[in-house]
């Protein structure tokens, strides 16, 4: 009975557990690191039939630290995409250009202070092997998937265009930018001759949670609500801001990718309750059918304690004692159990080491005490239903 | 946010039906084991008589000197009940003191105006500071009818669901759980876990009988100090402050004020276990045991609510403290003083220590006005010194969230690393002189900018 | 008034009738017998007035105190109050001893007190098995033991079902005459179902049961 009180226990521990490390994670990385602005040019008129490609101003970019929510933008990282055919050990290839800014601290006009723009403040999980491309040589990056494909390697000369390139080192980020080559912002936009232009602006700002209040349509405000919401950090208004600031912009929060991650972490949590609380019906149950087999060796002693004068509240009492101590007994194992089931399921299915909380001993313990308790139920209410009178009779 | 604030004020009168239902209660169920089940009435006066409170609080404007006067008298009144039990607790195991009450709890002359008189106590500052928190509601709100309406919905939907429970709850076994030490526990106990109110500087009791705890604390050592005269002793300042300074930590009396507020409810507990049982007079050794049993199981009935006591203090105790790093932690401003035009904040002494990375406020009265002032360490190692206000919202002031000071008012997340810049919601930094103990301000600094704070010259601008 | 009244007791089975409106007085004290074939009711009456069991129609008085209609939990501790049970088997737990099993007895009455049990086992004459389970005693041993366990906790009202069906004679005999020198010592009241003519003779009243009914009350000579 202990034993499967423990497996229900460790299994709705370790599911617990992995659900509030992977969310904690997962809500970690989108807070702190995430983007949650994309500034493009705006599309109007001719521009969308003929195809015509809009830029942004480089020169805007600093403009987002002079805005009202300044102290709130954390990272600002400015891209460039262009095409160009790629010459590799005599094969050609058509490959994406993408310009960057790793880290460049930008001068603030009229403060002596800089700031610091790139790719390293809105996605800091973008890793390289070897060096990013600096401003002032013939560097590049190449994508992960690219190198392989084509195997490229460090120090490779590329040919872009008929140009010579350096690879000065690898990039994996886990996104299209895999499959792309990637420059310093300047020398793309020298090479392209796209002088002081850049394609978007990724923005990472330091936002009040959306609430209820900030969907609310500003015209219908009392004056205090507008004067309220006109003073709140959500991620629209700091938009709304910085389409103020960058000219010729459409500027939007993309926290669609936010709330649909946010989405699958509740549904994928919703699973792991669910799964949680069925494993811990499941041996709640069994330890009610053991309970009742053993209570069914037992009826002589319900009925005897019950002439000798046992109430109802003392056979529950006797019941209930036995149910704690399997519990924590299950509780314990359970716990140990888990801590282990954790460490395999979060390597093997979500790839990612399981952070132990103190937490999960009470959780266990609880869960273990739930389903013992809960398996006492059926087995006291038969107990409380024999007849003394019956089962004492014996042989006459 | 609309629906939200009416939510809140649903809340707040739920609450104070659920807690006033839930003593209401045990109170009669108690009067009713004792069979003094006519008293009870006298409870029901005495809420009413507390109801003058929040009708009064409703005609006044809502200041921090008020603020702080209720939070004081809710404190102070859960101090009351707490001494209350604890004193008839620790007198639990002599039932002498409890049998002369129990006979001054017989004559109606005695115990009905002193029943009168506590639950009014005990009531009114809870009742007051939910209509401080009502009124702060309904500013938010255009029609503030819509706040009150629904707080008031909050109490007849509570009320009426104890009235509707009413028939199902078995009076005599509940007060069989209670003798007069354990009642005052209970109703310490709903004080302490349902009487905080939102908008104070102490969002629940907890941590306000912590700072309490840590005071006292302090006064006591340094009263010995100086009793002794070695306060001013070199050796002192240093080393041994350092030293002694671990007794006036959070953490040492977080568990000290824990240990203080459990340690009677604990020697009951002991004593209701492990204590002897008379031996009574009886004809067979039967009746002798069943006398014994009876007192035995009562004895452990009446534990039983302390048992609950314990453990939820202790369960929110921890809560509590862990909970302080994903809530907003609002410290209590401190009193500071201004001296021939300047205010001295000093940097550390044996309560604090502003360079620890938390956030500190103090407060300033002047010209019959609090003005208050926060300090906190940035990363780079620098003190950021700033109005407690910022130029836009209203001057709620700012709280610490996971490395972020927040604006209470509009909830905005700011970097402290750009604590000192202004603009945003960011506080407005103020011109300050910082040597090795303090912090020197001059008072006009502070004057001008907190009055600039309240024109909300600010807000025009930003339009 | 009598110690025990039944007014027209009646027990209908689903399949049978086992009480057919018994009336039945029993004074303070005594020791009545109840004798009869299988199936004739006396277990049933003894069960009814221990409380086991309830009447289909009439009513029982024990004590002044009337106990038709009793709850379940009331009917408990009206049993360990005031009445004490000895069975044709023992049905001691058998993980429990000797003095585990009495002391069960006073834990359901009201708490434990293991030197009073010691006690109540010395005077049946077990001094010497205090600490062995049911399983290391004899037969006559764990009556015995029963009977320490029914007597704990002062019953006014001994009831014993073939308390000696299971044993021969010797051990019968010293049954009988630890319950004798109990009931002179204690004067509570017993009565006591058996079969057996030898047993049916220690006692001061002799009911005899048939078809549901007293067919035959004799008072008889104490032995």
């Amino acid at each position: 009975m202990v034993f499967s009180v423990a497996i229900g226990t460790a299994m709705a521990a370790s599911l617990i557990a992995l659900s509030m490390d992977v969310s904690s994670k997962v809500s970690n990385e989108l807070r702190a690191f995430g983007a949650n602005i994309l500034v493009e040019p705006k599309i109007e008129g001719l521009a969308d039939i003929t195809g015509q490609k809009r830029y942004l101003r480089q020169d805007d970019i600093v403009k987002s630290k002079v805005i009202f929510w300044r102290h709130n933008i954390l990272g600002v990282a400015p891209f460039l995409e262009s095409e160009a055919t790629s010459v590799f050990g005599g094969k050609k290839e058509h490959v994406k250009l993408l310009g960057i800014w790793y880290s460049k601290k930008l001068p603030l006009p009229g403060e002596t202070e800089t700031f610091e723009a790139g790719v390293k403040s809105v996605s800091p999980w973008w890793n390289v092997n070897g060096a990013w491309p600096d401003s002032n040589s013939r560097n590049v990056a190449v994508g992960v998937s690219f190198a392989s494909r084509s195997g490229v390697k460090k120090g490779d000369s590329l040919k872009l265009d008929g140009a010579d390139f350096v690879v000065s080192g690898i990039v994996d980020t886990g996104g299209a930018e895999d499959d792309q080559v990637l420059m310093d912002i300047d020398t793309l936009q020298e090479f392209k001759g796209l002088r002081g232009k850049v394609s978007k602006v990724l923005v990472s700002a330091l936002t009040t949670p959306m609430d209820e209040f900030a969907y609310k349509d500003q015209t219908t405000m009392s004056k205090a609500e507008y004067e309220k919401w006109y003073c709140t950090g959500y991620v629209t208004s700091i938009a709304k801001q910085l389409e103020e600031v960058f000219h010729n912009s459409r500027v939007k929060p993309i926290w669609q990718v936010a709330a649909t991650e946010g989405k699958v972490l509740e549904k994928l949590s919703f699973l792991m309750y669910l799964l949680c609380f069925i494993s811990l019906s499941a041996s709640a149950l069994g330890v009610s059918t053991t309970m009742i087999m053993s209570l069914l060796r037992r009826v002589d002693e319900i009925g005897l304690m019950k002439a000798v004068g046992a109430d109802s509240a003392k056979i529950i009492a006797i019941f209930l004692s036995e149910g704690v101590v399997i519990g924590i007994a299950g509780g314990f194992a359970g716990y140990l159990l888990s801590i282990g089931a954790a460490k395999f399921i979060g390597i093997k299915v979500f790839n990612t080491a399981f952070e132990h909380r103190a937490v999960l001993f009470p959780v266990a313990l609880g869960s273990a005490l739930f389903i013992s308790l809960s398996g006492m139920v059926l087995p006291i209410k038969r107990a409380l239903r024999i007849k003394s009178a019956v089962v004492l009779k014996g042989s006459e | 946010m609309s629906s939200s604030v009416i939510y809140e004020a649903f809340w707040v009168g739920l609450k104070e039906a659920l807690k006033a239902g839930l003593v209401w209660i045990v109170l009669f169920s108690f009067l009713q084991v004792i069979d003094r089940k006519k008293l009870s009435g006298f409870f029901l006066y005495g809420i009413l008589l507390a109801l003058i409170c929040p009708l009064y609080v409703f005609t006044l404007p809502v200041t921090p000197q008020l603020k702080e006067l209720i939070s004081r008298s809710i404190d102070t009144s859960f101090a009351l009940f707490f001494i209350l039990s604890a004193f008839l607790l620790a007198h639990g195991s002599g039932m002498n003191l409890l049998g002369a009450i129990e006979r001054a709890f017989g004559k109606t002359v005695i115990a009905a105006p002193v029943l009168l008189l506590l639950s009014a106590l005990y009531f009114a500052p809870d009742f007051a500071g939910n209509s401080v928190f009502l009124m702060e509601l309904a500013e938010v709100k255009e029609s503030p009818a819509a706040v009150y309406i629904s707080a008031t919905a909050g109490i007849v939907f509570g009320l009426a669901a104890f009235y509707a429970a009413r028939k199902k709850i078995r009076v005599d076994f509940i007060g069989s759980f209670f003798g007069l030490p354990q009642l005052f526990l209970f109703i310490a106990m709903i004080k302490l876990l349902g009487g905080g109110i939102k908008g104070f500087s102490g969002i629940s009791l907890i941590p306000s009988v912590q700072t309490g705890f840590m005071k006292f604390f302090h006064d006591f050592v340094h009263q010995v100090f100086v009793i002794l005269m070695v306060p001013d002793h070199p050796l002192l300042k240093t080393t041994a402050w350092n030293f002694i300074g671990i007794l006036f930590g959070p953490n040492f009396s977080s568990v000290a004020a824990l240990a203080a507020l459990l340690a009677i409810p604990m020697l009951f507990l002991s004593h209701s276990f492990l204590g002897p049982v008379p031996e009574p007079e009886a004809e067979t050794p039967a009746d002798r045991r069943k006398i014994k049993g009876l007192f035995m199981s009562d004895r452990k009935r009446k534990a039983v609510s302390v048992l609950l006591f314990v453990i939820f203090i202790v369960v929110a105790w921890f809560s509590e403290s862990g909970e302080n790093i994903s809530k907003l932690y609002i410290p209590k401003p401190r009193p500071v003083v201004e001296d021939k035009g300047t205010v001295m904040i000093p940097l550390k002494d044996p309560t604090m220590d502003v360079r620890d990375g938390a956030l500190y406020k103090f407060s300033l009265s002047y010209r019959g006005e609090e003005m208050r002032i926060l300090v906190i360490k940035k990363d780079d190692g620098k003190l950021s010194v700033c109005l407690d206000a910022c130029e836009i919202c209203p001057p709620r002031g700012y709280g610490q969230k996971q490395g972020f000071v927040v604006c209470i008012y509009c909830n905005t997340p700011i970097p402290v690393a750009t604590l000192g810049q202004p603009g945003g919601c960011n506080p407005i930094p103020l011109h300050v002189l910082i040597d090795d103990n303090f912090i020197r301000i001059d008072v006009s600094e502070i004057l001008q900018k907190w009055d600039y704070v309240k024109s909300g010259k600010g807000k025009e601008s930003v339009k | 008034m009598a110690f025990i009244k039944l007014d027209s007791a009646s027990k209908i089975y689903e399949t049978a009738q086992a009480l057919r409106g018994v009336d039945l007085e029993v004074e303070q004290g005594q020791w009545l017998n109840i004798v009869g074939p299988s199936g004739s009711g006396k277990s049933t009456l003894l069960n009814v007035i221990g409380g086991l069991d309830s009447l289909s129609s009439g009513n029982v008085v024990i004590d002044g105190a009337e106990i038709t209609g009793l709850s379940e939990d009331a009917m408990a501790v009206f049993r360990r109050e005031r009445i004490g049970f000895v069975f044709q088997q023992a049905h001691l737990i058998p993980y429990l001893n000797a003095v585990e099993n009495v002391m069960l007895s006073q834990y359901f009455h009201s708490m434990s007190d293991e030197d009073e049990a010691i006690e109540a086992l010395k005077r049946v004459g077990l001094g010497h098995r205090l600490t062995h389970r049911p399983s290391q005693l004899s037969g006559g041993e764990q009556q015995r033991v029963c009977i320490a366990r029914a007597l704990i906790n002062s019953p006014k009202l001994l009831l014993a079902d073939e308390p000696t069906g299971n044993l021969d004679r010797e051990n019968t005999r010293i049954i009988l005459e630890l319950l004798k020198k109990l009931h002179q010592e204690e004067h509570f009241t017993i009565i006591l179902v058996t079969h057996d003519p030898f047993v049916s003779q220690w006692g001061q009243r002799i009911i005899t049961m048939e078809d549901g009914k007293i067919k035959c009350d004799e008072f008889i000579c104490y032995l």
